[in-house]
């Protein structure tokens, strides 16, 4: 009886502890809700709140998606939902696992693929894997992402992903409002995935890329997700935005050959960008790696002249797009705002 | 956490199950396995720890065969070189084991010390030193010496002996426990809650000392040892080593007894809330207790009762004036227990130096002595704390400088004003981390000197009470200890030796 007693006390003891990790590690991880920390927390967490297979289209890749598509310019164009969901220096296979969660609460139309981060074989910095998964949900997809080999990461790391509170417990100095008000609320992006600045910085010099080759591990996850879409028929598009620190002429070609060999379309906007407008030295917030909103703005609208033209989407009911208008307003007053603080 | 530790705790958790399961009487082969596993793990210089092993096992047998041995003969002359004959034999077997084992000590630590004195060669051999060494080989002197002085019988088992050895608390940084201590195990525990009681919460505050504290205060004396500061910066890095050192040593002591507790084994205490001593002796019978008493075991009553020591104390009290000849009859054993302290400790003059500068603040303390009169109160023994501390700081920047001159650089530079002390890595919240922990181990000390033992106080009673302090401590580690991205667990001060 007695041991029975002390086991009992035991799972107590040990279910409590791990359920306050658990929720200091909500506390404790970064709140990324501005574009000084690219909002990493807004789009992951905003994506959730977006009312279930509201969206007809997604949007994946990597920072030049969050800085270079307004969707709710898309949006006001169309009326086409869609959302940036989206990672700094994101990896083809980080992508990959982002679309998996994408796909558990939306069912789009469209996926368009920035195909920008494709050539990185290497590793993106821990920091950004942080990004892409402290503020996803515990669920089969991020168990399966943090012990994907393609990550390496160690016993350590992946400890840390289950419990953040390992990784992120030197802020409790740095703890703020902003961290306990977040850690379980519901946050709602009105911006839908953009990270919003009016910043403009013109290129300052010409950029050399070199090399054309995809790994095989960049491919093999292409391919997933490829295949998931053609599985559960949903129209893949690929694209490159605009950027012209990670463009060439002969990576454009290789992606050309798999979308054609894949019967996929695919859109280089960085061929004819300037049937659009898009004026690199207003356009761009850091001399042409990424656009700024105005950029993002003139790329949407192209977009959403090219969605509609090539696919059909519903009509969506009152519900969402009472709250798609109501975010077209914040984003309107948020953008007018930026302009005053950054200019 | 260090791999070490890591790896302590995989072993732990996963043989304690064992250990329960099968019956008491060979549990210590699931204990001496474990251990083996352990050294294997952390060190792959093995042959070292067994040949030691087996010199004693060997010599202790050895020993008590000559004392079963018997003289036939009726005849009284005979009767006494048949004694001297075998106190000589029993002596050798003691010699030689003893050089043997002290032999290894020194080839494996001290080689490079002795080619840079008698060599003007900067080239270190590459020799690699066998985990647990320093301590080892005391336990092994120990026992061998306990055989041949008859407080314990010889080890019939070999395997008893290799266990006695290379149990794996022990190993890193002791404490330096003797065979009969370790006999407990041989009878076989059973499972006591209390034990993992107590045991759970020592694991858990000797955590918290390691990865809260002391390497919370390692931050700032990494960054100034060795660098030119002034002022508060120097005495902060002074004051932090030795918080350091203090947390870090007693802090893994308390993990290991922790840890043997699981197993229902006691390990002897290191550490009695040393920093309230009154006197630099009072200090070191508190401090790291186990070496304190080997040395004085081993090293101080041997010398003192030798036949050339007795016969110059008895030439001194007759020719010297009476305080003098009282003097030097510590002083002169003493001196072997402090160099030997001191080389102990590292393989260097430093360490000597270190050694000995106890040993020169005890016999200052014993000359002036008579000059002081007795005076008993509050005030004078905070006083004496308050000196003794001072004393100790001083001892302690020896300890951590990587030289003589950088000690005392370092102390000197504490009269010179300059620098902010928030510039080294701490912030002010990290000194208020460690202020409340010397708050805390103030009022635990105080506890203790009233005889109040706050762990049986903690585990004992409701469940909830004790749950309760384990998650605190707990969450106190996870929150404020440093580990993980940004920081970089530091190695056991301790295990160098």
């Amino acid at each position: 009886m007695k041991i029975v007693k002390e086991l009992i006390c035991l799972m107590v003891f040990v279910i409590g502890t791990l359920v306050s990790l658990d929720i200091l590690g909500k506390i404790f991880i970064p709140k990324w809700l501005t574009n000084k920390d690219n909002s990493h927390t807004y789009i992951s967490k905003g994506f959730y709140d977006e009312k279930e297979n509201s969206l007809d289209v997604l949007f994946l890749g990597n920072s030049d998606v969050y800085r270079g598509v307004s969707p709710i310019e898309i949006y006001k164009n169309t009326g086409i939902a869609s959302y940036n969901y989206v990672a700094s220096g994101e990896r083809i296979w980080t992508g990959y696992y982002l679309f998996l969660e994408a796909l558990e609460s939306q069912s789009p139309s469209v996926i368009v693929l920035n195909v920008d981060g494709i050539f990185s074989s290497s590793h993106s910095s821990f920091a950004n894997y942080r990004k892409a998964f402290d503020n996803m949900r515990l669920d089969k997809n991020k168990v399966n992402a943090i012990n994907d080999e393609a990550f390496d990461f160690n016993f350590v790391k992946r400890v840390s992903f289950y419990l953040p509170i390992f990784n992120y417990h030197s802020r409790y100095s740095e703890l703020n409002r902003n961290d306990f008000k977040y850690a379980f609320s519901k946050l709602h992006n009105s911006y839908k995935g953009l990270d919003m600045t009016t910043v403009r910085v013109a290129p300052r010099k010409t950029f050399n890329v070199d090399g054309a080759e995809i790994s095989d591990k960049a491919m093999e996850y292409l391919n997933k997700i490829k295949d998931e879409c053609a599985k559960r028929k949903i129209k893949l598009v690929l694209m490159w935005l605009p950027s012209l620190d990670s463009y060439s002429i002969e990576r454009g070609k290789v992606i050309a050959d798999y979308a054609y060999k894949n019967s996929l379309p695919f859109l280089d906007l960085n061929i004819n960008y300037k049937s659009f407008d898009l004026d690199f030295k207003e356009d761009s917030s850091d001399g042409g790696d990424h656009l700024n909103v105005y950029g993002a703005e003139k790329v949407s609208k192209y977009l959403g002249e090219y969605l509609v033209k090539n696919y059909s989407f519903s009509k969506h009911d009152k519900s969402v797009t009472d709250v798609w208008d109501r975010d077209v307003k914040i984003y309107d007053e948020g953008k007018k705002e930026l302009q005053i603080s950054e200019g | 956490m260090q791999d070490s530790l890591v790896k302590f705790f995989i072993l732990l958790f996963s043989s304690i199950w064992i250990y329960y399961l099968v019956p008491k009487k060979v549990r210590w082969y699931v204990l001496l396995l474990a251990s083996l596993v352990y050294y294997y793990l952390l060190s792959p210089h093995y042959l070292s720890v067994v040949v030691s092993a087996f010199t004693i096992f060997i010599g202790a047998i050895l020993i008590d065969k000559l004392a079963l041995k018997k003289c036939d003969s009726d005849d009284k002359e005979e009767k006494k070189r048949f004694k001297q004959r075998i106190k000589f034999k029993k002596r050798l077997v003691l010699f030689v084991t003893i050089i043997v084992n002290v032999g290894l000590l020194i080839y494996f630590k001290y080689t490079n010390f002795f080619v840079s004195i008698f060599s003007s060669s900067h080239d270190l051999l590459k020799i690699a030193l066998p985990l647990g060494i320093s301590y080892y080989t005391l336990m092994a002197i120990s026992y061998i010496t306990d055989v041949y002085r008859g407080k314990i019988e010889h080890d019939r088992n070999f395997l008893k002996l290799l266990f006695y050895l290379t149990f794996f608390p022990c190993i890193i940084e002791g404490p330096i426990w003797r065979r009969a201590d370790a006999e407990q195990v041989f009878e076989g525990q059973k499972l006591d809650f209390k034990n993992i009681r107590v045991g759970i919460l020592l694991i858990l505050f000797g955590l918290f000392q390691k990865m809260v504290i002391a390497d919370r205060a390692g931050i700032l004396v990494n960054n100034v040892f060795g660098s030119d500061t002034y002022g508060l910066v120097s005495l902060s890095a002074i004051v932090l080593y030795t918080v350091q050192i203090y947390a870090e040593f007693a802090g893994f002591i308390m993990m290991m007894q922790g840890g043997a507790m699981l197993y229902g084994i006691n390990l002897p205490d290191n550490f009695r809330t040393p920093f309230f001593s009154k006197s630099v002796e009072e200090f070191w019978r508190r401090w790291h207790i186990t070496l304190g008493t080997f040395l004085k075991d081993y090293v101080f009553y041997p010398i003192s009762l030798s036949k050339g020591l007795m016969k110059l104390n008895m030439f001194n009290s007759k020719h010297l004036p009476k305080f003098l000849a009282k003097f030097l009859v510590s002083a002169i054993p003493l001196f072997f227990v402090w160099f030997l302290n001191g080389l102990w400790h590292g393989a260097s003059f430093k360490y000597i130096f270190y050694g000995l500068y106890y040993y020169i603040i005890m016999m200052i303390g014993l000359l002036i002595e008579p000059l002081f009169k007795k005076k008993d109160s509050k005030l004078i023994d905070y006083l004496k704390i308050l000196r003794t501390i001072c004393l100790v700081l001083i001892g302690m920047t020896i300890f951590r400088a990587s030289s003589i001159g950088e000690a005392f650089t370092m102390i000197l530079s504490v009269f010179k004003y300059d620098g902010n002390v928030l510039s080294y890595g701490l912030a002010i919240n990290d000194f208020v981390i460690i202020l409340l922990y010397i708050l805390l181990m103030i009022i635990i000390g105080v506890l203790k000197e009233k005889n109040i033992i706050v762990r049986e106080r903690l585990t004992g009673g409701s469940p909830l009470k004790k749950y309760i302090v384990y998650y605190l401590l707990l969450m106190m580690i996870v929150i404020f200890g440093i580990y993980g991205a940004g920081y970089n667990a530091s190695d056991f001060i301790y295990g160098q030796f």
